[in-house]
């Protein structure tokens, strides 16, 4: 079994031959022993876009498609090298179908994504992986249609998938986003705020407040920020860090207290207790969405639980879980 | 698509009665459908299909089929995502088999399903369907 350093000097070597680095984030949680039989490569939403000025992935920089290919190519090429390989899968939020479609789209609708000339190697590679996908919000039409090259592949398309016994991944939005039956406001909101960004590329901005903020919470903040003449980013969601003593079994970590925790543990212990999961219990769950990298706790289930939250590549970040034998940590490619 | 003298790749058809059900060609004519091939094309004889030198099955990098015309921006879904959320991920790659290219030119929709040939990207046809005209 590799260690996780083991893992990690890997993949930053292989990184550094493509001209890019591993730089630490402050999440990292190690157990107090084997966790983490096969190792995990996650990555969390990419939000890709057409390409153009709305592009939250892109942001206008070929160099950001240069850093996800490079990514992607090293997490193949460490497959390839490992006998007994890793687990490799995106956690949602692949593609931004409220921004491109405006909406869950029931039709394959998105053409201008995967047809997008700045795409086409990251695609390519994404087929030539055979990467996961856990399916989110933003790309919520993969349930009813899958993009061309991956057609074929259903099953590595999901809401949620079991990596060994006690590890469940999932993007993360299932308590996070419960608008009204029928309401599509979210959706909405999103695909305005990126036609207004592609026409006034400056304005870009307010795509950053809605996805941080939520819908009317980011406008109201962005209207008055703008109106104040504000220039510092938008906040991340407030993460106090979690004081209390570190549950049994987990050697160092730093926590902070994170929404939906309680309700993502519940939801994945559901999982574990249906038949079908085979007696798996998760005391790690790996999730995306709030495009913000954190660690943390809860023992609702009756049992300790971490939440990891692997981030984003929108805004500028560009995150790598890297998951092996003791320890789980979210890395930024530079 | 064979241009004059100079040998060119040309997809055989056999459209036979094994037409795809395919996507939005579905309801729509379809004037060819079923297992296709695709290699370098022999100069044509008379109204005699056209027959190909040499491996008939020639793989192709993929960029190579565009030559067909634009990609479709939309098309009719091909399915979705599975809604099992109890299975387990099995480790290392799960490189595609069989992809699909979907072109969209005013009326006419063509639908390939290529197979890949090797950990190179490159592609067979195993089925090309085109429709003319709108939706029956």
């Amino acid at each position: 079994m590799a260690s996780f350093h083991e893992v990690v000097a890997d993949i930053r070597t292989r990184l550094a031959r493509k001209g890019f680095t591993l730089n630490d984030t402050a999440v990292r949680v190690s157990f107090n022993g084997p966790r983490f039989d096969t190792p995990i490569l996650a990555i969390p939403d990419v939000h890709l876009c057409d390409g153009t000025a709305g592009d939250i992935f892109l942001e206008g920089d070929a160099r950001r498609a240069h850093k996800l290919v490079a990514v992607l190519g090293v997490i193949g090429d460490y497959m390839d090298s490992q006998p007994l390989s890793c687990y490799a899968l995106q956690l949602g939020d692949w593609f931004d179908l409220w921004r491109v479609s405006g909406g869950d789209p029931a039709q394959m609708t998105y053409g201008k994504i995967q047809n997008a000339a700045v795409y086409k190697q990251i695609l390519q590679l994404d087929a030539d992986l055979g990467l996961a996908h856990v399916v989110g919000n933003h790309d919520a039409g993969f349930l009813r249609s899958l993009p061309d090259q991956r057609a074929g592949q259903p099953a590595l398309f999901r809401l949620g998938f079991w990596l060994g016994r006690n590890v469940y991944a999932l993007h993360g939005h299932q308590h996070d986003l419960a608008p009204p039956a029928g309401s599509s406001w979210d959706e909405t909101v999103v695909h305005v705020a990126t036609i207004i960004g592609a026409l006034a590329p400056g304005i870009t901005h307010l795509e950053e407040y809605i996805d941080r903020l939520g819908g009317l919470p980011g406008v109201a903040q962005w209207l008055r920020d703008t109106f104040l003449g504000v220039r510092r980013d938008p906040p991340q969601p407030h993460r106090p860090p979690d004081q209390s003593l570190l549950p049994a079994g987990i050697r160092a970590g730093g926590f902070v207290v994170r929404e939906n925790v309680d309700a993502l543990a519940s939801v994945v212990d559901k999982i574990g207790s249906l038949p079908a999961s085979h007696g798996r219990r998760a005391d790690v769950v790996i999730v995306g969405h709030s495009h913000a990298p954190c660690a943390a706790w809860t023992d609702t289930p009756g049992r300790p639980i971490v939440v990891v939250d692997a981030g984003s590549w929108v805004y500028g970040q560009a995150n790598l879980l890297v998951a092996a034998g003791d320890t789980i940590a979210v890395y930024d490619v530079g | 698509m064979y241009q004059g003298a100079r040998p060119w790749l040309v997809v055989l058809c056999f459209a036979g009665a094994c037409c795809s059900q395919v996507a939005t060609l579905g309801g729509a004519v379809v004037v060819a459908g079923g297992p296709a091939k695709v290699g370098v094309a022999q100069n044509p004889t008379g109204a005699d299909p056209l027959a190909l030198v040499g491996d008939p099955a020639e793989c192709l990098p993929r960029a190579s089929f565009d030559k067909l015309g634009p990609r479709c921006n939309e098309h009719q879904t091909q399915g979705g995502a599975s809604p099992v959320m109890t299975d387990e991920l099995t480790p290392g790659r799960h490189r595609t088999v069989e992809e699909t290219a979907w072109y969209c030119r005013e009326h006419t929709v063509v639908r390939l399903v290529l197979q890949r040939c090797d950990e190179a990207a490159t592609y067979r046809v195993v089925d090309l369907a085109v429709s003319l005209g709108e939706k029956r």
